[in-house]
């Protein structure tokens, strides 16, 4: 017997809802499984796995948000539509775009809770309560934030200890945080103790320390002795000894074009210079011989510099320097 | 033409060629990279190293539409200078990656600068750990490092708000917006200021090779045009 249109519109409905509640039940179990997969993108794998039947509505029934360290997101969501899967996806152009932010308002862009607006006492709070796997972006911030040297103290032991415990990481992020600890921790250490540094580029260690990392180690090394003219030679002999193991080893003509040797060679070069140690005189002419009129012109320019740097605040040193180029240029 | 206005679809560079983006206004050049390769490119996405910000360096190159393109036709040794340079700055940079956009544009002071063109982030006692750039600037230093003196940059004219603004639209927003206050960006002051802007590159190489190596230029304030 034929329905009348109003029965078929009640059976559909019925039928319609049938398959929502299972529908619905379907995907809970599902994301339920997925969800103890370990690590967000296994689940992703698992809902993958899924085929969900289209819809005509557009209504988002479950899902979930991951933000990435890059700042992307990662979300599964699922639509009354069907399943959504989104991988490094960017947010909206209203965070990115100043001109989309208002000034003054009460969005949640304004709501002052990310890293980016957190004081130094509150860096330095959630980097010790981080124990020992802060994130990434964590120490990017501290390396950016301007401490009070009261807060070295605390500051310096946990940045120490996140570059020992980090430094032979096979991740890139990691590897970019250990390169910003580095250079917070050189930049605000005490002077006097930076001979503690050489155990970060000794040979020998377990592994060798990222080529990214030594470039800087020797450039903060550099830069500390360029503001801060020793004013005795040779201060740091261990460390000036670590440093001419650098230059022996990317000095070399057969690889000093590889890679970014030629960047980890030169400030391996300045930083013994700027030492004011006796190795400075092997370590520049290393420079000056080599096959590379380049590379010696590029070392011999810095140097130049750091003269002029040293002419106005310690005199005594930038006249060391003029008597090492002098010999070096003499012996070369 | 050591310089010229791109019309082609793809073009073909040397490595560190200079690479010009227009702006808002017709052939006013609001950003510059180098160009990270050598060849025939597609002239609407060339993979540049260039002040983003952040820094792109080797390992993460940016890319920009090539509208002009300036060439000091480097030697060997010179490009091996500038991409020493690159090598000993992109490390510095490459930590914003980690942090998200809201950061990014929190922490832009700290990241970017206008005025002066290379500047340190400062710590209490004058040490740093790293060194900020405009993207013109980052063009000029890399090209210093190769003793390749594009720009005299003691006689740049003097530019108003209205002119830094079409140069350095999210940074004048910013300030605009209060979110980071003028002096952040180095535009302390009524002004005008002596900002260097990207269109000055394409003029100063757009001289004999010689030329380029032998006297800075002195840009007119036009100059901020190219083509």
């Amino acid at each position: 017997m034929p329905q009348s249109a109003e029965t078929h519109s009640q059976s559909t409905d019925t039928i319609d809802r049938a398959i929502e509640a299972v529908f619905h039940r379907h995907f809970e179990a599902w994301l339920a499984a997925a969800m103890k997969h370990p690590g967000f993108t296994a689940t992703l794998k698992s809902l993958n796995k899924g085929h969900w039947p289209a819809s005509g509505l557009m209504t988002v029934c479950e899902g979930f948000v991951e933000e990435l360290p890059s700042g992307l997101y990662d979300a599964a969501l699922q639509t009354a539509q069907g399943r959504v899967v989104l991988r490094n996806a960017h947010r909206t152009d209203r965070a990115a775009d100043p001109q989309l932010i208002p000034s003054r308002s009460s969005s949640s862009f304004d709501a002052g809770t990310g890293p980016g607006e957190l004081t130094a006492e509150q860096l330095l709070r959630q980097l010790t309560n981080a124990g020992a796997n802060p994130p990434s972006s964590l120490l990017c911030a501290v390396e950016l934030t301007r401490f009070e040297p009261s807060q070295h103290a605390i500051l310096l032991p946990l940045l120490w200890q996140y570059i020992l415990a980090h430094r032979n990481s096979n991740d890139r992020g990691e590897l970019v945080a250990v390169g910003a600890a580095i250079r917070k921790y050189i930049a605000i250490m005490p002077m006097d103790r930076m001979g503690e540094l050489a155990v970060l580029i000794e040979s020998g260690h377990r592994s060798p320390l990222a080529i990214e990392l030594e470039i800087e180690v020797a450039k903060m090394i550099y830069r500390n002795f360029e503001v801060h003219p020793p004013a005795v030679e040779d201060p740091q002999p261990e460390l000036a000894q670590r440093l001419w193991e650098m230059v022996q080893a990317y000095v070399n003509p057969r690889i000093l074009l590889r890679d970014k040797h030629s960047a980890a060679a030169s400030l391996a070069i300045e930083a013994v210079a700027s030492m004011r140690s006796p190795l400075a005189v092997q370590a520049w002419r290393a420079a000056a011989q080599s096959p590379y009129r380049w590379f010696a012109e590029l070392v011999s320019d810095d140097l130049d510099d750091l003269h002029v740097r040293w002419s106005s605040t310690n005199p005594d040193a930038a006249a060391w320097l003029v008597e090492l180029r002098t010999h070096v240029l003499a012996n070369a | 033409m050591p310089s010229d206005r791109v019309a082609a679809a793809t073009l073909t560079l040397n490595r560190f060629d200079v690479v010009g983006q227009d702006g808002a206004e017709s052939t006013f050049i609001a950003h510059a990279g180098l160009a990270e390769s050598a060849g025939s490119q597609n002239a609407a996405r060339i993979p540049v190293l260039d002040m983003g910000p952040p820094l792109h360096g080797h390992s993460a190159p940016g890319h920009i539409k090539a509208d002009v393109v300036g060439s000091a036709a480097l030697t060997d040794d010179e490009a091996n200078k500038i991409k020493t340079f690159v090598d000993r700055h992109a490390n510095e940079h490459a930590a914003f990656a980690q942090v998200n956009a809201r950061q990014l544009v929190q922490r832009a002071p700290e990241m970017y600068c206008v005025l002066p063109h290379a500047s340190p982030l400062l710590e209490d006692d004058g040490r740093y750990a790293r060194t900020r750039f405009s993207c013109a600037g980052f063009v000029v230093e890399a090209y210093n490092k190769a003793r390749i003196r594009l720009l005299d940059l003691n006689g740049l004219p003097p530019v108003g708000m209205s002119i830094i603004a079409v140069a350095y639209p999210q940074q004048t927003r910013l300030i605009t917006n209060g979110r980071v206050s003028a002096d952040a960006f180095g535009l302390g002051g009524r002004g005008p200021w002596k900002v260097l802007l990207c269109g000055y590159l394409f003029h100063a190489l757009n001289r004999d090779a010689n030329m380029i190596r032998r006297e800075s230029y002195t840009p007119t304030l036009d100059n901020r045009h190219f083509g």
